[in-house]
């Protein structure tokens, strides 16, 4: 699904094909699971890794049918294929992983060949094999898991600790890689006993999907799709409680790029979005963890800084129109070629609570009116009531 | 008034049952330490979901899940402790959130947790047996649940195959705690993760509407209308599409404010969904403009219901507040209406509302507060429709 090149012939006939993929493979899991309750049969490696194999391709063949075509899919193969590492000896978890991430390859929801996905999955699962097989017991299950998910999604995991220590407001999510992982870690352990335990995991691991939708939704939702900052609406509902829990001052800082429709129309709109993603990776980096970032509309800005005074709030933008300032930015312009944007300006305007009686809307019309007379009084300035005094 | 009776009823039920087993049941120190590593798990599990989704602390939801941790403590550990931790969580979130997750949820908890108690012999050491007994036991607290009433406000068969996973990874979790307390703790993320799930559904409604105006947001319209349009091209069904854009909207605005702005856009919203039938699909497109899908209408009846909308904004007294905060009644609303359809104009969405759009702008040209579509005279020699309509617009 999702591919929107193919004509309505061509998707019928892959519906029928994977429909019949996953009967076949329903029958023969279900003959599978059958043979393996006669107790006179032996229970052996090879039919362990079959149950693991069916299980994932009919997960995987169900989660083909279910997915959203705005919603980037969500590949389950880690569950079994740490399920594998627990259960089965080195050779039966590579065959695991092997049918497991080559399907993924094909019928899988992310599109394209991405050889390093498929090298760090075979790793991960070697990985999580020798690791649960030196340690044993619970603790070791949870390691090789713990070693699998670090193996496969390292780059998320380090990504999504850098956001949640740079950022008190960033909601973090449990991902699908760490949620794959446990599943495993469960399937693993339990299918040690039986391997019955194999099928009654597809029940949990078919709502994947719509969890990790439910996290697109609520990360759309709350922010600016093209500088990943906060939107106007979440800004306002978290500066809202920032300010009702903070009874010392609290700033808000306006910030609004001088000339920003001139650099739209000289280098062209992928060029100003550029410009824009580089100006917001600065004021997120040169505001502490608490602040909160938000793009509030076309090239304005928004921050609000919880407890300080007039005069830090005024340095802190003093702070962010310099680092802009010195900002270069490398980009396209109208006509494909590379260039090279300097001499970037922003006016800011500060307002801040003197009692901690103002709600976020007087705050923002305040700053909005600062920064206003920075744009009068010749731009790429910081306007505030300390300075206008001073 | 009465739910919160009948769950401190429950709850002082659950605390006599409690006591009683406690007497008769001896409890050894691994039972308070497996017992106090679920509570801690579901502890765990409530914090990460309320930091994920503040405003989001929907009542069944929250019972699932603390059946999920009643469950892994009455396999893995005991009837006894089972119910005390449902007692446990239910206190903890009255004081979190002020609110008792269900009525009869307390007691059903505690019913079917003695039903898996009594069902596990073999709990210690998980076998072929112990799946088919989770199986059971996850059936038996679905049906005891779903009997007594504790999940009546919930929708459908995706929220019990949602309630059937989180009691399976539950069960499963329970099965294992036996050996190692640990697993109970890697629980928590695919518990929280499920949870997610069963938020979706909240999550796309909010998406899909526009909160200004209680229409279909741009992006969902075009799906709906996609949607529609790939049923009815092939069947040769008309479809009718509709682009309607306020008069002098941004005058209004600087005029009143856009506080008064807001509330002319909501009037009209709700104007245009009582005109509106049930599978016709309003949506807002953009700043003032809004769009609407009229399924199975051809090009004569989406001129009419064009025709009907128009006179109905104009129509319209939105009473609201004014920059200076006074009261005041705004009258005069008017919209220019472009009308558009299948198989008239175009075979796709796209074509039909790049139609539409120019039928705006040449309204807008004319003089705005008309309607224009099509010249309805010539559609009406063109289809021999009987006596010519009235001239429109």
């Amino acid at each position: 699904m999702g591919t929107g090149g193919h004509t309505g012939g061509t998707n019928q006939v892959h519906d029928m094909i994977s429909a019949a993929a996953v009967l076949v493979s329903a029958a023969v899991c279900g003959v599978g699971l059958i043979w393996l309750t006669v107790p006179s049969v032996s229970w052996g490696t090879g039919r362990k890794a079959l149950v693991l194999i069916l299980c994932g391709l009919i997960q995987a063949e169900l989660a083909r049918r279910t997915a959203h075509a705005d919603t980037p899919g969500v590949s389950a193969a880690a569950v079994w294929v740490v399920g594998a590492a627990l259960t089965l000896p080195l050779a039966g978890v590579m065959v695991v992983s092997a049918v497991l991430l080559t399907h993924d390859q094909f019928r899988g929801p992310r599109r394209g060949s991405h050889l390093g996905r498929v090298l760090t999955g075979t790793a991960g699962a070697a990985l999580a094999w020798l690791v649960y097989s030196a340690a044993g017991g619970m603790l070791g299950a949870v390691l090789a898991g713990l070693a699998h998910l670090a193996a496969t999604n390292g780059p998320t995991l380090v990504r999504e600790a850098r956001r949640l220590l740079r950022d008190a407001h960033h909601r973090g999510s449990i991902g699908d890689g760490m949620t794959c992982a446990a599943l495993g870690v469960l399937l693993g352990s339990f299918a040690q006993h039986s391997l019955l335990a194999v099928p009654l995991v597809l029940l949990p691991a078919a709502y994947l999907q719509r969890a990790a939708r439910g996290r697109a939704l609520r990360h759309a939702a709350a922010h600016d799709p093209k500088t990943q900052l906060w939107n106007h609406a979440a800004w306002q509902t978290l500066s809202s409680a920032a300010l009702a829990s903070h009874r010392t001052h609290t700033a808000v800082l306006m910030v609004d790029l001088d000339h920003f429709k001139r650099l739209n129309d000289t280098y062209g709109h992928q060029a100003g979005d550029d410009v824009l993603t580089c100006v917001a990776h600065v004021l997120q980096t040169t505001t502490r963890r608490n602040d909160i970032v938000a793009r509030f509309g076309g090239e304005e800005f928004s921050i609000l800084l919880p407890g300080v005074t007039e005069q830090q709030a005024c340095q802190a933008a003093e702070r962010i129109r310099d680092q802009i300032a010195a900002l270069t930015v490398i980009t396209t312009n109208l006509h494909g070629r590379p260039t090279t944007i300097k001499g970037i300006t922003a006016s800011i305007g500060v307002a801040t609570t003197h009692q901690g009686e103002a709600c976020v809307d007087d705050l923002l019309v305040h700053a909005d009116r600062w920064l206003y007379e920075a744009k009068e009084s010749g731009r790429n300035r910081v306007c505030g009531p300390v300075l206008a005094a001073a | 008034m009465s739910r919160v009776l009948t769950a401190r009823i429950g709850l002082l039920l659950g605390a006599v049952l409690f006591g009683g087993l406690a007497l008769v049941v001896p409890l050894t120190a691994g039972d308070w330490a497996l017992a106090g590593t679920v509570l801690a798990a579901a502890v765990a599990q409530a914090e990460i979901t309320r930091r994920t989704h503040p405003g989001h602390q929907d009542l069944p939801t929250a019972t699932a899940m603390t059946s999920v941790w009643s469950v892994v403590a009455a396999i893995s550990v005991h009837l006894t402790l089972a119910v005390a931790l449902v007692l446990v969580l239910h206190a903890y979130r009255y004081v979190r959130d002020r609110q008792f997750p269900a009525d009869g949820g307390v007691v059903a908890c505690g019913l079917v947790a003695a039903h898996f108690a009594a069902s596990a012999g073999a709990w210690a050491t998980p076998d072929p047996v112990a799946v088919l007994a989770v199986c059971a036991a996850v059936a038996a607290h679905l049906t005891v649940n779903y009997a007594l009433g504790g999940h009546r406000f919930r929708r459908g068969a995706a929220d019990l195959g949602l309630d059937a996973a989180l009691l399976t990874v539950g069960g499963v979790t329970g099965a294992l705690a036996g050996g190692g307390l640990l697993v109970v703790l890697v629980a928590v993320p695919v518990v929280v993760t499920l949870h997610n799930a069963a938020l979706t559904k909240q999550l796309e409604d909010d998406a899909s509407l526009d909160k200004k105006t209680g229409m279909a947001t741009p992006a969902a319209w075009q799906a709906h209308a996609e949607h529609v349009f790939a049923e009815a091209v092939p069947a040769r069904r008309p479809v009718g599409v509709l682009m309607i854009d306020l008069d002098h909207f941004k005058r209004l605005n600087d005029t009143y404010g856009h506080r008064a702005g807001d509330d002319v856009l909501a009037t009209v919203g709700a104007c245009l969904r009582s005109e509106l039938r049930q599978a016709d699909f309003g949506g807002r497109f953009g700043g003032e403009e809004f769009t609407v899908l009229l399924p199975d209408t051809d090009i004569i009846d989406t001129m009419t219901t064009a025709e009907r909308i128009r006179a109905a904004i104009a129509d319209l007294r939105v009473s609201t507040v004014d920059n200076h905060g006074e009261h005041t009644v705004i009258t005069g609303v008017t919209a220019s209406v472009g009308a558009a359809a299948h198989p008239h104009h175009g075979t796709t969405v796209d074509d039909c509302l790049r139609v539409a759009d120019s039928h705006v702008y040449q309204a807008k040209e004319q003089g705005r507060n008309m309607v224009v579509g099509i010249d309805t005279a010539r559609v009406a020699l063109h289809t021999r429709r009987g006596p010519k309509p009235p001239e429109i617009g």
